[in-house]
């Protein structure tokens, strides 16, 4: 009994881990590269550089005044302060049911900036929803992020001498055996990890994944529940005209409420203009509270009387806010950025061993058979998945400094991202009958993610590493470290693998006989 | 006595028969139990937690919320644990009729 | 006090590691008497580990600690377990090194 319940976890394991194995590849990928999506916007955005100090002097009245020439008309502004990681202001505005329209200013508050980027938020939108602008690619996560819940609990089954292979690596044996130990070292030492990423994760779309609650609780009211739960005020608007009371004092208000030192990091304004126009004052996140929690302060907008302040959230509520302020990291400091950066490449690591050792598994059953053409062609797409991605990536930020000055970058950035994954796919199904096919990608991949330092240094004035390691402007070295650090690391596993057999039957010639099956534990 | 070891014999060779015919009906069983059935499932219980639980409205429907997945989890296991596939059917329907009935009749909240 | 931790959970992980017949042969070269050294092994390297999480938990606090601590069980464990087949001497070697300059960096 016991027997086949191993084997079923195992079956569960497999293909539970397999089928979304490309799908979980880009979300971990482009997940730890989120890690940095602010540094990594940053750095996409050199003519900010120079800027050393841009001094005290953001207003908030100040950002309102460019909205209100910009966008008259609208019902709902979004005003935001430069934040640590991110130093730039930005201002945004949307109709009701319209999409939200934001933009950048120069670090002097005053103009926009042009020539955007989408910098590191492309990761952040491949990462949560495949960068599909419908629910779609958020559903389509969900799926992949509940396989590898149950992969990663029937790996645990299955694993029966999980703390006597606890230490066990063997990079000197045959390509499979080297793959299987890399899938178990980086999924078990890790494992609390990606446990809790994998968990909060799907808990932050939970109402997106099930709305039950919502439907028997309260009846199918979506707005009631979402009032009921963000303890918020709101009104409609008056009609009549009336000037806007100005911002700075109220944020200066909000911030004597709060005390503590603690910033206002977002100005939201209802009905700007009207005589029942609100002004909410949001608090920054607080840096040693992984809890996601808000605090704001909410003002009248013509006299500037407090309305009301958010209720604080009920232990439900704040569990959500916990697990949720788990998954993003955005706690702590640097140093847990760094931590669930690693974390997030070992789970990288987790996923393409996992799907490298099943292919290579297979190889002697299907290379002579009639299945070889799908065989070749989950190879081809098991690269075209992993490193694919990885060139893809590393194009982007090239791209970035590439560019010639008058184009839209977000544009072609993005476009070039695109691109570059497809033909890295096409090279990837092209070479899949290759033994070289890993090491040509993997190559391909450390060169170009090894340049971009240099391409930095030929490009820019303010923004390479001989002008930002003097000047102590860790968060922009920090992108071009890393690139060095992601180049060695795939030149150093492409450089293992140019010698490495297929298979103890390729070393040693036909007639030898197979290596005992390893059984998955 | 004769009986005996002929029931014993065709039970025997149903056993054999039952394990060479295909496996991929069961497999697929099993698999739209936990895909579907559990998703179903899960729903309910989520749904049924969320009226059921002794905080204010809101708090239970975050609770719920966020038990869901590790119930998915249990309930997809479960569809390969059990050793038959028609009981993880059985259980799930039954389980979705009482949980659906309980945590939407009674005019919901 | 990270480097520290970190440290420590490598000698732990050391220990452990050791306990076992298997990886004990590698790095030494010879089969201990095992009963005894096991045993010894074992309960030090689980008490390196409870050493590590309370390091942890008094350089950042109970919020983070626990968070940092996981990401040192990891980070520790990869890099012993990717030192032993290459450099099994100086894996074990590490693992006394490692702690007493922690210390020392720390007093500096």
């Amino acid at each position: 009994m016991k027997e086949r319940l191993i084997q079923s976890m195992a079956w569960l394991h497999t293909w539970g881990g397999l089928l979304p194995g490309w799908l979980l590849f880009v979300i971990f990928f482009a997940g730890t590269l989120s890690c940095f999506d602010k540094e990594i916007s940053q750095w996409m955005r050199p003519s900010t550089h120079a800027v050393a100090q841009n001094g005290g002097g953001f207003s908030f009245d100040r950002s309102l005044r460019l909205v209100e020439e910009i966008a008259p008309e609208t019902s709902s502004i979004w005003l935001r302060a430069p934040m640590e990681r991110d130093p730039l202001p930005i201002i945004g505005w949307n109709n009701a049911g319209q999409e939200f329209d934001y933009h950048y200013l120069q670090a002097d508050g005053g103009t926009v900036l042009q020539n955007n980027t989408r910098g590191g938020d492309l990761f952040f939108r491949l990462h949560y929803r495949l960068d599909i602008p419908n629910d779609l690619g958020v559903f389509l996560v969900g799926f992949a992020g509940m396989c590898m819940l149950v992969a990663l609990v029937t790996g645990v089954i299955i694993h029966r001498r999980i703390f006597k292979d606890f230490f066990t690596f063997r990079p000197k044996g045959s390509k499979q055996r080297a793959w299987l130990d890399a899938h178990n070292v980086s999924s078990v030492l890790p494992l609390p990890f990606h446990l809790v990423i994998t968990y909060t994760g799907l808990v932050i779309f939970f109402l997106t994944y099930f709305p039950a609650g919502m439907h028997s609780a309260f009846g199918g009211d979506e707005e009631k529940f979402y009032k009921a739960a963000e303890g918020g005020f709101h009104r409609e608007a008056g009609g009549r005209p009336a000037p806007l009371h100005a911002l700075d004092p109220l944020v200066a208000r909000a911030e004597q409420e709060w005390g503590d030192g603690q910033k206002a990091l977002w100005v939201n304004i209802e009905h700007p203009g009207d005589s029942n126009a609100v002004v909410v004052v949001w608090r920054a996140q607080p840096k040693d509270e992984i809890a996601w929690i808000s605090d704001a302060v909410y003002f009248d907008g013509v006299s500037g009387a407090v309305l009301h302040r958010l209720e604080p959230a009920g232990i439900g509520h704040h569990i959500e806010h916990f697990l949720s302020g788990l998954h993003f990291a955005q706690f702590g400091g640097q140093t847990i950025r760094w931590l669930y950066l690693f974390m997030g490449l070992s789970g990288c690591l987790m996923i393409a061993s996992g799907m490298g050792f099943w292919i290579e598994k297979r190889r002697q059953r299907h290379v002579l058979s009639n299945a070889a053409a799908g065989f070749f062609l989950v190879r081809g797409l098991n690269a075209a998945a992993i490193t694919g991605l990885i060139i893809a990536s590393a194009v982007y930020l090239l791209s970035n400094r590439l560019l010639p000055a008058g184009v839209d970058h977000a544009a072609w950035e993005l476009g070039l991202f695109y691109f570059s994954w497809i033909a890295a796919s096409l090279h990837a199904l092209a070479r899949a009958k290759s033994q070289r096919l890993w090491t040509e990608q993997l190559w391909t991949a450390a060169i170009l993610w090894g340049s971009i330092p240099l391409i930095n240094l030929l490009t820019t004035d303010n923004s390479h590493l001989l002008a930002t390691l003097p000047a102590g402007q860790w968060s922009l070295a920090g992108v071009d470290l890393m690139a060095i650090l992601f180049g060695l690391s795939l030149g150093a596993v492409a450089w293992k693998l140019r010698h490495k057999k297929m298979h103890e039957l390729e070393s040693a010639g036909a007639g030898v006989l197979l290596a005992p099956r390893e059984r998955q534990s | 006595m004769l009986e005996q070891t002929q029931i014993k014999e065709s039970l025997s060779a149903a056993t054999v028969a039952r394990k060479s015919k295909p496996l991929w009906p069961q497999v697929l069983s099993r698999v739209l139990a936990a895909i579907v059935g559990g998703y179903a499932l899960t729903y309910c219980v989520t749904a049924f937690l969320a009226v059921y639980l002794p905080m204010s409205p809101v708090d239970n429907v975050f609770v719920s919320g966020m038990l869901a997945f590790a119930v998915y989890t249990a309930l997809v296991i479960y569809a390969f644990a059990a050793s038959r596939h028609e009981r993880v059917w059985l259980h799930y329907s039954l389980s979705v009729v009482v949980l659906a009935g309980l945590a939407f009749l009674p005019g919901g909240g | 006090m990270l480097l520290l931790a970190l440290s420590l959970t490598y000698s732990a992980y050391t220990l452990l590691c050791l306990s076992m017949p298997k990886h004990y042969r590698h790095v030494t070269g010879a089969a201990a008497d095992h009963r005894r050294s096991r045993r010894l092994f074992r309960v030090g390297g689980w008490l390196l580990i409870a050493l590590s999480f309370a390091s942890c938990v008094q350089a950042a606090g109970w919020q983070f600690g626990p968070v940092q601590w996981v990401g040192l069980l990891a980070a520790a464990g990869v890099l012993l377990v990717f030192l032993l087949p290459y450099k099994p001497k100086t894996a074990a070697g590490l693992a006394v090194v490692a702690p007493l300059g922690a210390l020392l960096v720390y007093w500096i």
